[in-house]
């Protein structure tokens, strides 16, 4: 009994004492984040996107199938002649019904579709933040901790080669090769994004490979796999989170690019889509309230992960 | 300069030349790996078997693969381009127009860019921390997060729909009656011109500012930039001759990837003002299985790249004497 | 007639949490012309900071919180003919300009003071292998610093002084068209010695001019700047952690500890009369100092922080002959001389006289006594521990 309770205690100890200096580290790093007030603001707008990508329905006035003047589902009546004239309809509170930033040429109402479409940019943005840094950290650790062997060569090649093909193009041939679909978009927008990470990291981690600590672990005889995940990496992470949140405003301007051009998942609700719409139907200049909503929120989105992604960076900063 | 070697110059131009061939082997593979082929547009309903085997065997379609792939390999090498099936044109005589209006548009809006955004990078760092360049630099990732097309349609809006000052479309007014002389067409197209160019370089500057405010804040710390103020120098001079100098070193390694970041952009933008270059051409040819045309755009664009590529190596070596390429190659 | 004048010179560091960097506390001391002037301490003392405030070339977060710094000098536009000030600026209560003709730079704005930088008084900087820009010629850089505060002068006039300068401090005057990068270590130590002499200043600070270089690279160094004052009648304040070095070629010193000088005087004063617990033990650490048969001891323990430091004698916790009275508040200077002769404490406010900053000197014979046993600094960790 004496014993068990000495082991715990010792246990608990030790547990406190392995993770005294992370929390530590991550409260430093916190405040040395907080001290960026478009960090915050970066994260507040991003917790706001998060919360109407998750509960849409609470924050939106309809559903995205409810129509000016005939309401919600189920919609057994039509419009009449009159009615499809006034549309799209500017913003109105209660008459004749209501939708505060008014609705779109079939009659749905603005607001409701920003907020609906916040879920879907979001996941193309973190989906292909994501996935480009797990194509690029990766491959970029690689490169630079083989350096000037054959395989950073080869890689090096490959990225050179990768930067000669316009990535506008080069996304739309891929996802007309594959079909249009979310997923496939967010492939293609990974496949071109990660360059840059890739370089980066590659600088980053031949600088790394000259530290004492990585050269001791070398004599020490821990294999190449070991040094590079135990000892290099932990030290581009935070680097490559930095990438993440960039890669992922990227990839929300991309996507409503792409719409533009005609190339979305038309069964999705998203931003581009609905500027797709406004342009495709012909009143960009005549319905402010369509063209603004969705363009600011794209904006915001994007700003927000670039927000935090270079207040994180001065926290990774090892200058200061 | 004498610093950069013939030796090593060719050497690069070969590399360069290599990767344009993999590149374009590559163009190859993907373009053929899309669904529906350049011909379904040009086979209507009532055609017979043999009508169909027949334009097949004029694009050449009936060659197996790997035969189609080293003509086009040895054509692109003579610069044979082939002709284009949507625009019944040789497409070398489509690319020779539209070339130089994106070359245009592009080299102005690039131009611009990268000195507007190296200039307030410079600022933001040398005076990193400070209100102004807090405010100015969450301003410009603001700019830096809005769609291409959606901030030219709100510069249409207020400078053409609504201010009637600009034109909105187009790379010359459209009316038979127009004088055509040297100086009326220059008029014309850098008043058609204006509009792309702000929409392109109200975002595109942001870029270059993103590489060159860090830089600039790193050699604030440096030796010498404490000595040239010791030395009794402005503080302008400080910040301009020897601080800024040695930070566009890492700007001009960095044109690479601001030059795709401009191509993206241009290639929308020629597709909201209907600016007859290669952006709008690459679009509509991809989506309209116009192989020989997309081909084409995809390899001069790759061009372009690999030759800026080159260029900014030869900066580079301007810009840091430290750097001496092709001696102990 | 005084070069430099410093009065009760405090300078600031403001730091994160609020609090401030003591990083030079009421520091007094005065150059003479043509004289060398050294200032010792261990790193993190506030040599470099006392040194860079005297034009002003703090970190953006350090700041002059009080204190003169007289200058015989005086700004172009403030002079006549001869270059002394005018009357009528003598005369303006808002110009710092005194009788005698001094200047007191702590008080100049930042334009004035880059007119006094290099062509009053120029500073070598304690990295001196990384001042110099490697984007332009080593050459061009001297020139730039000519033409600057020599606007007169034409480029070409310019461009050979340089290359005079150069060969000067021993580098072949053709390298002036070489850049940084082709230089060893000891010839950039050396590009920014000519750089320093290029506008013929009255005063040439020299931030810990032999620390990076190897011993024999150090002795032509020092040479150097010894021939150079011979030559030009420069003063030179010299910085440096290692009291060897001072004792070769300071005329007066002064001992640092925590933003404070603990001892002042002329060096053979300073060796061979030391009269502060500090500066015994610092000499108790340098081999060339210490006499054969004894040992090397370093002081024990580790210099303050200086953050918002409390009363008290700031080498208190360090010192093994501390007593209660060391903890009220820091010692004034008190004049050795009279202690020695006499036995007593009088403060004395006279700079060019031994100083020092110990309560204990009226039992001066006994400190020096115990200070050279090993026993009294380690014995001393022992109890604080
Ligand atoms: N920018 C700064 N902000 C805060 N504290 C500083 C700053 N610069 C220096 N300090 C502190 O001021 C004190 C004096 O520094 P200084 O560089 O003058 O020391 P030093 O005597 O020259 O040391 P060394 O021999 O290492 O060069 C040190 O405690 C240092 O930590
Ligand atoms: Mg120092």
């Amino acid at each position: 009994m004496a014993t068990g309770q000495g082991d715990t205690e010792s246990d608990g100890e030790s547990y406190t004492r392995r993770w005294e200096p992370r929390l530590e580290r991550l409260k430093r790093g916190w405040s040395r984040y907080s001290e960026h007030n478009i960090g915050i603001l970066g994260l507040v707008i991003l917790g706001i996107f998060s919360l109407w990508a998750v509960v849409p329905g609470v924050f939106a006035p309809h559903s995205t199938d409810w129509v000016a003047y005939l309401g919600e589902p189920p919609i057994e009546s039509r419009l009449t002649a009159e009615q499809v004239r006034s549309l799209p309809h500017p913003p109105a509170f209660g008459d004749p019904f209501f939708a505060p930033l008014g609705t779109n040429a079939n009659g749905n109402g603005i607001l409701s579709l920003v907020i609906y479409s916040a879920s879907n940019a979001m996941y193309i943005g973190l989906a292909a933040g994501l996935l480009s840094s797990l194509v690029g950290v990766p491959l970029g650790l690689i490169s630079g901790f083989y350096g000037d062997t054959w395989i950073d060569e080869a890689i090096q090649r490959f990225v050179d080669i990768m930067y000669g093909l316009p990535f506008l193009p080069f996304l739309i041939v891929l996802v007309a090769i594959r079909g249009i679909t979310t997923t496939n978009i967010i492939i293609g927008i990974a496949v071109t994004s990660w360059l840059n990470n890739c370089i980066t990291i590659r600088g980053e981690t031949l600088s790394l490979k000259e530290r004492s600590y990585v050269e001791s672990a070398k004599v020490a005889g821990a294999s190449d796999t070991r040094i590079i995940f135990r000892h290099i990496m932990p030290n581009v992470l935070p680097i490559s989170f930095v990438f993440l949140a960039q890669d992922a405003a990227g990839a929300v301007i991309t996507q409503a690019s792409l719409a533009y051009l005609g190339l979305a998942d038309f069964t999705a609700n998203s931003w581009g889509i609905m500027l797709e719409n406004i342009k495709s139907q012909g009143y960009i200049f005549d319905a402010w309230w369509w063209l603004l909503p969705p363009g600011i929120a794209l904006m915001l989105m994007a700003a927000s992960f670039y927000f935090i992604g270079f207040s994180m960076e001065d926290v990774t900063n090892p200058q200061r | 300069m004498t610093r950069i070697s013939g030796k090593y110059l060719a050497k690069r131009i070969v590399v360069s030349y290599l990767t344009l061939l993999v590149i374009m082997s590559l163009l190859f593979v993907l373009l053929r790996s899309m669904p529906g082929s350049f011909i379904t547009s040009m086979i209507s309903s009532g055609m017979t078997n043999e009508q169909i085997q027949q334009i097949r065997e004029t694009w050449g379609l009936n060659e197996p693969l790997w035969r189609q792939y080293i003509d086009f390999m040895i054509n692109y090498q003579t610069g044979n381009f082939g002709r284009s099936p949507t625009y019944n044109a040789p497409v070398a005589d489509l690319m020779i127009r539209r070339m130089p209006r994106t070359l245009v548009l592009f080299g102005a809006t690039f131009l611009i860019g990268f000195i507007i955004g190296p200039l307030v990078g410079m600022y933001l760092g040398w005076w990193r921390g400070s209100k102004k360049d807090k405010s100015i630099f969450s301003t410009s990732l603001l700019l830096y997060s809005m769609p291409s097309f959606w901030i030219s349609w709100l510069f249409i809006w207020v400078f053409n729909y609504e201010l009637g000052w600009l034109p909105s479309a187009y790379m010359f007014t459209q009316f038979p009656e127009f004088q055509w002389t040297a100086f009326t067409v220059m008029r014309d197209v850098l008043y058609h011109i204006a509009l792309p160019i702000m929409s392109l370089t109200f975002i595109g500057w942001v870029g270059s500012m993103l590489i060159m405010r860090p830089t600039m804040n790193q050699v604030t710390d440096e030796g010498y930039v404490f000595l040239a103020h010791a030395k009794g120098l402005s503080e302008r001079t400080v910040m301009i001759k020897h601080a800024a100098r040695n930070a566009l070193i890492p700007v001009a390694t960095g044109a690479v990837v601001g030059l795709a970041f401009l191509i993206d952009g241009s290639i929308i933008i020629e597709n909201v003002f209907n600016w007859p270059g290669m952006g709008q051409i690459i679009v509509t040819s991809v989506l309209n299985r116009d192989f020989p045309v997309a081909q084409a755009t995809f390899f001069l664009l790759a061009v372009l790249v690999v030759i800026m590529r080159l260029v900014t190596d030869v900066v580079y070596t301007y810009l840091d004497p430290r750097i001496k390429f092709g001696e102990g190659e | 007639m005084t070069l430099l004048e410093v009065n009760d010179l405090s300078i600031r560091y403001a730091v994160d949490d609020g609090s401030a960097v003591h990083a030079s506390d009421d520091v007094n001391f005065s150059v003479e012309p043509g004289e060398t002037y050294g200032l010792v301490g261990e790193s993190g003392c506030g040599k470099t900071t006392l040194a860079k405030s005297l034009v002003h070339l703090l970190d953006d977060n350090g700041y002059i919180e009080d204190g003169e710094v007289w200058f015989e000098t005086t700004l172009p536009q403030w002079a006549d003919e001869n270059g002394d000030p005018k009357q009528s600026v003598i005369d303006d209560p808002d110009k710092p300009v005194r009788a005698d003709g001094k200047t007191d730079l702590a008080q100049l704005n930042s334009k004035q003071i880059r007119d006094i930088r290099w062509r009053d008084i120029a500073i070598i900087p304690q990295s001196a292998m990384n001042a110099l820009n490697p984007v332009y010629k080593v050459g061009d850089q001297i020139v730039e610093a000519i033409l600057r505060h020599e606007p007169e002068t034409t480029a070409e006039e310019a461009h050979e002084r340089a290359r005079d300068l150069l060969e000067r401090v021993g580098i072949e005057p053709d390298r002036a068209d070489d850049y940084a990068h082709q230089f060893s270590g000891g010839m950039k130590q050396r590009a920014v010695i000519a750089m320093a002499m290029a506008c013929g200043p009255d005063l040439l600070i020299a931030d810990e001019p032999t620390t990076a270089l190897d011993v024999i690279i150090q002795d032509r160094i020092l040479e150097e700047l010894e021939a150079l004052q011979e030559e030009f009648g420069v003063s030179i304040l010299v910085i440096s952690h290692d009291i060897s070095v001072m004792a070769e070629i300071c005329d007066r010193m002064a001992v640092m500890y925590g933003g404070k000088v603990m001892e002042s005087g002329r060096t053979e004063e300073i060796f061979d009369a030391t009269a502060n617990p500090y500066t015994l033990g610092l000499k108790n650490s340098f081999p060339t100092i210490t006499s054969k048969d004894q040992d090397l001891v370093s002081i024990p323990g580790t210099p303050p922080t200086l953050r918002d430091p409390d009363e008290g004698c700031r080498f208190r916790e360090r010192c093994p002959f501390a007593v209660e009275e060391c903890h009220a508040a820091h010692p004034p200077m008190y004049d050795v001389a009279t202690a020695d002769a006499e036995g007593r404490a009088v403060e004395s406010t006279d700079r060019r006289a031994h100083t020092t900053a110990c309560y204990r000197i009226d039992e001066l014979e006994q400190i020096r006594t115990d200070a050279i046993n090993e026993s009294t600094w380690t014995d001393q960790t022992i109890e604080s521990r």
